[in-house]
């Protein structure tokens, strides 16, 4: 059955491609840091920590316009190799393991810290711990605005998660949950909302 | 001046968002008077096409039923959905299929399709002939908002919104919707006997009698078994809950020792305590806003406590009696979690019934509290019963 394709492909400006950094093993691209709290129903619950545009935007912290696809590329190139996505509670995903940071000027101080900063456990009431995030790779697809199968990030448009539940993430943190509202943005730390942002990704060691 | 509560409360009415969480299944209690009133949109159509390989469908658009939808073609891809619910939706897909959809402005929707509810986002930015709305996941709670065939649900919407109906209330007692019912749910266009549709698809009698009985706390100690009244609207009340809580709302109400389906009459209006089971730690009260619910616990014990102490947490502020005496007080706005108050002063839990009473307020979003009882270590009292019923 022939459904019309879209047409709408995201201009060359929407998406930039990440900086691969060969010799620091690095892959790093541009974000915003999200508006918190945009609807109060949510209570401050994420579910992301970076998203695309047009992605859930209003649970992450960070909306990054990179190129999903190159970002993949990118990731491998610095010798990370994507696993599969969480089929169930039983089968969590795989792949290699990451480090993640964020950069970025805090008036005339450069701060750097680990992504995980940026998200407050409701269970401990602090920041996540610092953990290795999973290179799961996104499930493939139909993939409405290519008219063709990719990558569902595209379409999804959400990169980096919180919960395996969603298997259409690039990037997965590690503990396995499948769903829920155990994770709020971190308002202490984060940035006020559309400050510019690096998110610096690197194979974990 | 507002308190936290009331702003919560201001806030929530006058967003235009749909309370439910893109992604997060709606898991609070969520009435349908309430998807109404947070929709932009309302509107009906059919399936027009449905592609499983590629895992895409469309809903043609007959009318708009609230607001006016732009779109001739509701486009939906599925494939990105959730656990096993692309692999699950695919059957009702079916041409000619009645579909319902509810969206924001931000273009977060659910689509009624067949007696469930799947969650959608569109992009608010696209052209409509050009929008391609994901779907996230079936909703395995909302069929406590609605379970019967899409035509009565339109019916009903109209006839709510024309001010002919009153919206009915959610059923907390029908369970979460799993894969094996959706397998077994007939599609549009088969045969339906409604007394042998998988359970979450079925009518609640609301005059059935839940189970009331005591059960053992769960393995952290936290009551599973409540008796619940509620909601009780308190308007700009809510906005003062030490005021609330210093007003007896309820003759007696320190040390009630109600029934399932007793009859209570609160600020002139009826109501009726119903058995609230907890899932997991704590008890879903819904998500009526401005509002606040009574819960009462037949707590047992095997043995007499003494230097105990009650952990509780809530959504949002809260009153805990035992014995008729309060133990705990708490008056801000916030999501529950365990533990998050602890009685200051130590408690005697004595050998056999214990009443536990607690008046929860809610602001906006979901509400609902969670208790357990520690020892004066701190450990857990694993032993207790607790249940909507006295021992016999």
């Amino acid at each position: 059955m022939a459904l019309a394709a879209s047409l709408f492909l995201p201009s060359a400006q929407e998406k930039e491609a990440p900086k691969i950094d060969e010799k620091a093993g690095t892959v790093s691209f541009g974000a915003k840091a999200a508006q918190t709290d945009k609807y109060e129903q949510l209570k401050g619950a994420i579910e992301y920590v970076v998203v695309l545009p047009k992605g859930k935007e209003y649970e992450s912290c960070f909306v990054a316009p990179v190129d999903p696809i190159k970002l993949h590329e990118a990731l491998q190139k610095i010798g990370a190799k994507p696993g599969k996505p969480a089929q169930d509670e039983k089968t969590p995903a795989t792949g290699s393991r990451l480090r993640i940071r964020v950069e970025w000027k805090d008036g005339e101080k450069e701060r750097r810290e680990p992504i995980e900063k940026f998200v407050l456990d409701e269970e401990t009431k602090k920041p996540m711990e610092n953990v290795e995030w999973i290179y799961s790779g996104s499930k493939e697809g139909f993939v409405p605005d290519l008219g063709d199968t990719g990558l569902l990030v595209l379409s999804m448009k959400n990169l980096i998660g919180l919960y395996q539940g969603d298997g259409t993430t690039l990037v997965t943190h590690p503990a396995g949950l499948m769903t829920g509202h155990r994770f709020k943005a971190n308002k202490a730390l984060l940035p006020k909302e559309g400050t510019q942002v690096r998110i610096v990704i690197e194979a974990a060691k | 001046m507002r308190s936290a509560l009331l702003r919560l409360s201001a806030a929530a009415a006058l967003s235009a968002a749909l309370s439910v969480r893109a992604d997060a299944y709606v898991e609070a209690l969520y009435p349908l008077q309430q998807v109404l009133a947070e929709s932009f949109v309302i509107a009906e159509g059919t399936v027009e096409s449905h592609d499983p390989v590629k895992k895409i469908a469309s809903v043609k658009v007959a009318k708009s039923i609230k607001g006016k939808c732009t779109y001739e073609v509701i486009r939906i891809t599925y494939g990105g959905g959730q656990f096993w619910h692309p692999e699950a939706v695919p059957r009702h897909f079916v041409k000619g299929a009645p579909a319902l959809i509810f969206y924001n402005e931000g273009r977060q929707a659910e689509m009624y399709l067949n007696r469930f509810f799947i969650q959608l986002y569109g992009d608010a930015g696209a052209p409509p002939e050009k929008a391609w709305w994901s779907m996230t996941h079936i909703e395995i709670r909302m069929n406590r908002t609605f379970n019967g065939p899409v035509a009565e649900l339109s019916d009903l919407v109209q006839k709510v919104l024309s001010g002919k109906a009153t919206p009915p209330a959610p059923s907390a007692k029908i369970p979460p919707i799993d894969r094996p019912h959706v397998a077994a749910l007939p599609a549009h266009g088969e045969a339906v006997d409604e007394s042998k549709l998988p359970l979450p698809f079925r009518k609640h009698d609301p005059n059935a009698k839940a189970e009331a009985a005591l059960v053992p706390v769960n393995p952290e100690g936290f009551i599973q078994r409540w008796l619940v009244l509620g909601p009780v609207p308190l308007g700009d009340q809510a906005g003062d809950a030490n005021a609330v809580f210093n007003k007896e709302w309820i003759p007696g109400q320190k040390s009630l020792k109600p029934v399932q389906h007793g009859k209570a009459t609160v600020a002139g209006a009826g109501y009726r305590w119903e058995v609230g089971d907890s899932s997991d730690f704590f008890v879903d009260l819904g998500s009526a806003e401005n509002s606040m619910n009574f819960l009462v616990s037949y707590v047992v014990s095997d043995a007499d406590v003494p230097g105990a102490a009650l952990l509780t947490g809530s959504d949002d502020a809260a009153v805990w009696w035992l014995n008729g005496e309060e133990v705990q007080r708490f008056l801000q706005g916030r999501g529950c979690a365990k533990d998050q108050d602890r009685t200051a002063k130590p408690l005697a839990l004595k050998k056999g019934l214990n009443m536990l009473v607690c008046a929860v307020i809610n602001g906006g979003g979901p509400t609902g509290a969670c208790a357990r009882f520690v020892d004066k270590s701190g450990r857990p009292l694993l032993k207790l019963k607790a249940g909507a019923e006295p021992p016999k």
